[in-house]
């Protein structure tokens, strides 16, 4: 398809240079009302400025001090016999395992003081970082809406009770019951599944039902069939030179996505120009996902044409000729391209879906046979245990319940009635349940709906273990006492089992590694020895599993059963899962306030749609529909109004909406924000859940979300709009600066560059190019700082050490960890919906997200920007109060109590990172007499203590009218100096490793001391594809960023 | 009875001055990375490194 190459641009305002945009960027602050001081204005502000603490709930009067939590505040009790592995002061790191439904990681819990606060990837495991859900794993603990206690009753009559008192109105239940059904998520801990078959033991008529909340079912039944194996293959990203994805988003959330990511980014770092070679990755799918935007190629289809797709690549491949309803050319022509590629990398390749269409997944599995990549790039000798539920199963015990012949039903972290609503038919049928018994974290719908709630513990103080992997063992250990009475959902299922664990649940946990897990291995004599390693590592791996797996499979019947495109114009709609999954997550602020990476909004899931290109110079989206702008999606006769985004390569003729929102019950953070699609995603006729919907309607505009936000167009940076007086082109945010005329008309703006360094970008067959290219942009731009009348102070910086940092554009695949990990790590507010549609996010790390290449299919880069630490800052001489100012080893300082809010700081910073406490987020200001009572709430946000607890305590928390932004996580670095001058040597660039280097999986961030030759950076500042951005301003920054590559193959594009 | 008395003024003010007065032990192996002030000190130019010397009189040093 034909379609100009334009550059780099960031949204559809910045491409037909929407005026309203211009203006906007024309202004670093948009208007707020001057309320704040006014008494009245703040009464009126208050249910809407406060609205996301209303939100949140953390602080909503019930916040009181539970029994249990008891943090001593007039009472300071001095350690007179100090306990051996507290030191105040220095954080005591634990390994772990987090756990949540199917995703898992291996964790390092940072804890200070006898409570965790960060939480670190394990890299034991062969790969440190972690994802942006692990990260954000650490506030749920300390969630307000947590269940504090067991709990009997329903609605009204629900109250708090004791485990003696649960425990023997539960048991005298299942004693009576004819059948029992437990429902689970995917269970792939020992320990776990023996509590489990414990359980089953003293209640025979017990079944135990795995159920995953977003569906993998036609995947695992298609491996059972084909490979005799209910798991997921491992897939070798990294040993893959050709990957074609069928809507499979294995970098955002799909299976194992932080390993893969790890895997796939592997395979495509580019550190030279001669021989360079990397990856290709062929996306197939409708909506962008954050896979695809990572994807060299991206081959549009609708959702129904998924079926024809596969089977269309099957016959490519292998050469048959099974029969494929109906795909759209251009699909068909990079299948091709695609297939080539495909025969000429065998065992070298990799094809996966992410369907949830078993005669899908089995040509799929044909397709990898035929390539050869069985064993090699797709491997079942270290299968992927976290997902193994089965659509089947639920379906038939949705069946049951509504036939009335279900009497007990225990729903055990899990919220069927959520994200199995299956049409309606999960409500109706768990009303003819008898006995309901959820052990569940907090209130959710399923639990609502309970008789008796097992309050559960959240996994950081929790026992346990798991094998997520084949051959590889984790371990579970608490790192704080569980703060309220809550117990493990083993230990609940052990209780009603009437089985005796002894003091701890622990004994349980190793009594199973004693007698499974201790004989795979050698090395350790005596069990305890073995259990003491193991629990210090985490991790313990017994290797892959021996043998061989063969396909064997119905090629030709699974042909038939695939997705049959739907003809005709209507929209179909896509159900996908984006970062926030599919309710687990909804109630936590950190995770709602990160940014999508795609369509960069927050606080709720938007429906994309396609903006169409004319043909000739303008986008045009559908029903002329605008960012915010609010329609009425009709699916399946149900209208929901949502709003809506424009998205750059959205498959013309569908949408996209992400699952996880809308929920009912659920903490105030969760409660009524975004829509819930779980309502549209059915189960088809062969029984397995379908995340597409044929014929919706969208209608035209209805209304505007006014607060709506999407981050991509706040901080803008080289936006550029022509000047009516001269007729050039000028940066539009810079439009404040003097105007420059000598009477003799105006000159145009002084000093104003509009050529932009801001992000570079290649191919991969024209590197060297590109890279001279660079090398002369860079050279012109060094070429004028030389010119800078002051000299530096080079020989300072020279002296000790100079921090410096490099982020490599083609690392970075757009998740985010590394935000959420800056919001842990250093105490940044959560500001909520209505303050970041006015611009006033708090994130001193965000993620830019760029499009280039071809208007109707572009590439994307993902652009971690944070504070650059100028050596040549603009923001610290405009200072008045000199509240900002360079350090002698390179750091930008910011001085927070200096600071009396100017924000001409924020101004003058090109890249606009600094971020100003608009409002007292954080109700840092300890005078109760200044904080308005809102809603008669005594403790605000922020001040009730539970909340507090994940605060790290290494780092001020900032009260209104200061500016912050990004230090370079300060207190690691004089930490990690601290450590060297005790042990009387040389710092190491591994002494110091910033928040979000350390969440990076793929290690796109890395930061060191460039006076150290051997260290880290120094290596990574020798590539040559590194660039400063903005580097023609002079600023000096400290930050490089290496050129963004992809392997696109161009010919499809003719 | 025991009574507490506070020695020192334990303001902002007492801190800088100490750490303009007080030498590092510049011999711990991690100062080897300020070359310059070990050229200096080998050339005679310079007698004693204090810790405002090595940046510790800067806000962020304490001041995060």
């Amino acid at each position: 398809m034909k379609g100009k190459d334009q550059g780099v641009w960031i949204g559809e305002k910045d491409l037909t240079n929407d005026p309203g945009f211009i203006e906007i960027s024309q202004q670093e602050f948009a208007s707020m009302p001057e309320a704040l001081g006014n008494a009245e204005a703040v009464e009126q502000l208050g249910g809407t400025r406060r609205d996301f603490l209303k939100m949140l709930g953390f602080g909503v009067g019930a916040a009181t001090i539970a029994a249990g939590c008891d943090i001593p505040v007039k009472r300071a009790i001095p350690y007179v016999v100090k306990p051996d592995t507290i030191v105040p002061g220095v954080a005591s790191y634990y390994a772990t395992t987090f756990v949540e439904g199917g995703d898992y990681a291996s964790v390092l819990v940072k804890t200070r003081e006898g409570r965790p606060i960060k939480i670190e990837g394990n890299d034991l495991v062969g790969y440190g970082g972690t994802s942006a859900r692990a990260q954000a794993s650490v506030l749920n603990l300390y969630d307000t809406a947590r269940f504090r206690s067991p709990q009997i009753g329903k609605d009204a009559d629900r109250a708090e009770t004791s485990w003696a008192d649960l425990d023997e109105k539960a048991m005298s239940v299942l004693a009576s019951s004819t059948s029992i059904k437990l429902v689970t998520s995917s269970i792939y801990s020992p320990s776990t599944t023996r509590a489990i078959e414990a359980f089953k033991t003293k209640y025979p008529s017990t079944q135990h039902i795995q159920y995953d909340s977003v569906s993998y079912a036609g995947l695992l039944d298609a491996n059972e069939e084909n490979f005799g194996m209910r798991a997921m293959p491992a897939y070798k990203f990294d040993k893959a030179e050709v990957v074609v994805s069928f809507d499979a988003d294995f970098l955002g959330s799909w299976g194992d996505s932080t390993k893969y990511s790890v895997d796939f980014i592997n395979n495509r770092k580019i550190d030279k120009v001669d021989g360079a070679k990397m990856s290709r990755l062929y996306q197939v799918e409708s909506h962008m996902s954050l896979t695809g935007s990572n994807a060299d190629n991206r081959i549009l289809i609708k959702p129904s044409e998924q079926g024809a797709a596969i089977v269309t690549l099957y016959n490519m491949v292998t050469g048959s000729s099974l029969s494929a309803a109906s795909l759209n050319q251009e699909a068909k022509t990079a299948l091709q391209a695609a297939a080539q590629e495909l025969k000429a990398a065998r065992g070298k390749s990799i094809v996966v879906s992410g369907t949830n269409n078993k005669g899908e997944q089995v040509l799929v599995n044909a397709v990898n046979d035929y390539l050869g990549n069985l064993g090699n790039t797709v491997d079942f000798s270290e299968a992927l245990m976290t997902r193994q539920g089965s659509d089947k199963e639920i379906s038939s015990l949705v069946n049951e319940m509504n036939s009335g012949s279900v009497d007990t039903v225990i729903f055990m972290q899990v919220n069927p009635a959520y994200d199995f609503k299956s049409n309606g038919k999960f409500a109706s049928g768990l009303e003819k349940v008898k006995n309901k018994l959820s052990i569940s974290y907090s209130n959710d719908e399923t639990t609502d709906q309970s008789d008796m709630v097992a309050a559960v513990s959240h996994y950081l103080e929790s026992w346990g273990d798991a094998q997520p992997v084949k051959g590889m063992y984790t371990l579970m250990q608490p790192t704080i006492n569980t703060i309220f009475d809550t117990r493990q959902a083993g230990e609940t299922l052990l209780a009603w089992a009437g089985v005796d664990f002894g003091d701890s649940y622990m004994n349980f946990v190793q009594q199973g590694w004693k007698e499974d897990v201790f004989e795979l291995q050698s090395l350790f004599g005596g069990f305890q020895r073995f259990w003491e390693s193991a629990l210090h590592d985490g991790i313990f791996k017994s290797g892959k599993i021996a043998g061989s797996v063969s396909f064997s499979g119905d090629t030709a019947s699974a042909a038939g059963q695939v997705t049959k495109t739907v003809s005709g114009d209507g929209i179909e709609l896509k159900i996908y899962e984006g970062h926030l999954g599919n309710g687990a997550y909804t109630n936590n602020p950190w995770l709602m306030e990160m940014p999508d990476p795609i369509t960069r909004t927050v606080w709720g899931n938007h429906l994309a749609i396609p903006v169409d290109f004319d043909g000739v110079s303008t986008m045009i989206s559908m029903n002329d529909l605008k960012d915010g702008d609010l329609v009425d999606l009709t699916v399946n006769g149900e209208t929901i109004t949502v709003p809506v985004v424009q998205q750059f390569g959205q498959a013309p003729g569908t949408a996209a909406l992400a699952l996880g929102y809308g929920r009912e019950v659920g903490g105030l953070c969760a409660k009524g924000v975004g829509v819930d699609m779980n309502k549209s995603v059915s189960v088809n006729k062969l029984g397995y859940r379908t995340y597409s919907v044929p014929n919706v309607e969208i209608s035209a505009k209805v209304g505007e979300d006014k607060e709506f936000a999407s981050v991509q167009y706040h901080h803008t940076y080289g936006v550029k709009d022509t000047d009516e007086a001269t007729g050039e082109m000028i940066n539009a945010d810079e439009a404040a600066l003097v105007s420059f005329s000598y009477g003799l008309g105006s000159q145009g703006f002084q000093g104003a560059l509009t050529d932009r360094s801001v992000m570079y970008y290649s191919s991969l067959e024209g590197l060297k190019d590109s890279v001279e290219h660079l090398n002369d942009k860079r050279a012109h731009a060094q070429h004028l700082n030389d010119q800078q009348i002051y000299g530096g102070h080079d020989k300072m910086y020279k002296n000790g050490h100079h921090w410096g940092m490099h982020v490599d554009l083609n690392s970075c695949t757009g998740c985010a960890a590394c935000t959420v990990a800056c919001m842990a790590e250093n105490n940044v507010p959560v500001v909520g919906k209505r303050e970041v549609s006015r611009h006033h996010e708090m994130t001193w790390l965000r993620i830019d997200r760029y499009y280039y290449g071809k208007l109707e299919n572009p590439n994307t880069v993902y652009q971690p920007m944070m504070c650059q630490h100028c050596d040549n800052a603009p923001c610290e001489n405009v200072c008045p109060v000199n509240a900002t100012n360079h350090s002698s080893e390179g750091l930008n300082q910011m001085t927070y109590n200096r600071c009396v809010g100017t924000r001409y700081c924020a101004n003058n910073c090109p890249y606009k990172v600094r971020r100003f406490n608009w409002l007292d987020y954080t109700t840092a200001d300890i005078f109760p007499g200044n904080q308005p009572t809102i809603n008669n709430e005594e403790i605000p946000f922020g001040a009730d203590n539970l909340t507090r607890m994940v605060l790290n305590p290494d780092v001020t928390v900032r009260s209104r009218g200061v500016i912050e932004k990004c230090s370079f996580c300060v207190q690691r670095i004089q930490e990690g100096k601290l450590t060297a001058k005790k042990e009387e040597r040389m710092l190491r660039d591994s002494d110091v490793k910033t928040a979000c280097q350390t969440a990076c999986p793929t290690g796109a961030i890395t930061f060191g001391d460039m006076n150290n030759k051997n260290g880290n950076l120094s290596h990574k500042l020798e590539n040559p594809l590194n660039f400063i951005v903005l580097e023609e301003v002079n600023v000096r920054s400290s930050v490089q960023y290496s050129m963004r590559v992809n392997n696109r193959n161009e010919k499809l594009d003719a | 009875m025991e009574v507490v008395q506070q020695m020192s003024p334990l303001s902002m003010g007492w801190c800088i001055n100490c750490h303009r007065q007080t030498e590092v032990n510049f011999n711990d192996t991690y100062y080897s990375a300020y070359e310059d002030y070990h050229k200096e000190m080998k050339d005679g130019d310079r007698t004693k490194v204090t810790v405002e010397d090595i940046g510790g009189l800067e806000c962020q040093k304490c001041h995060y």
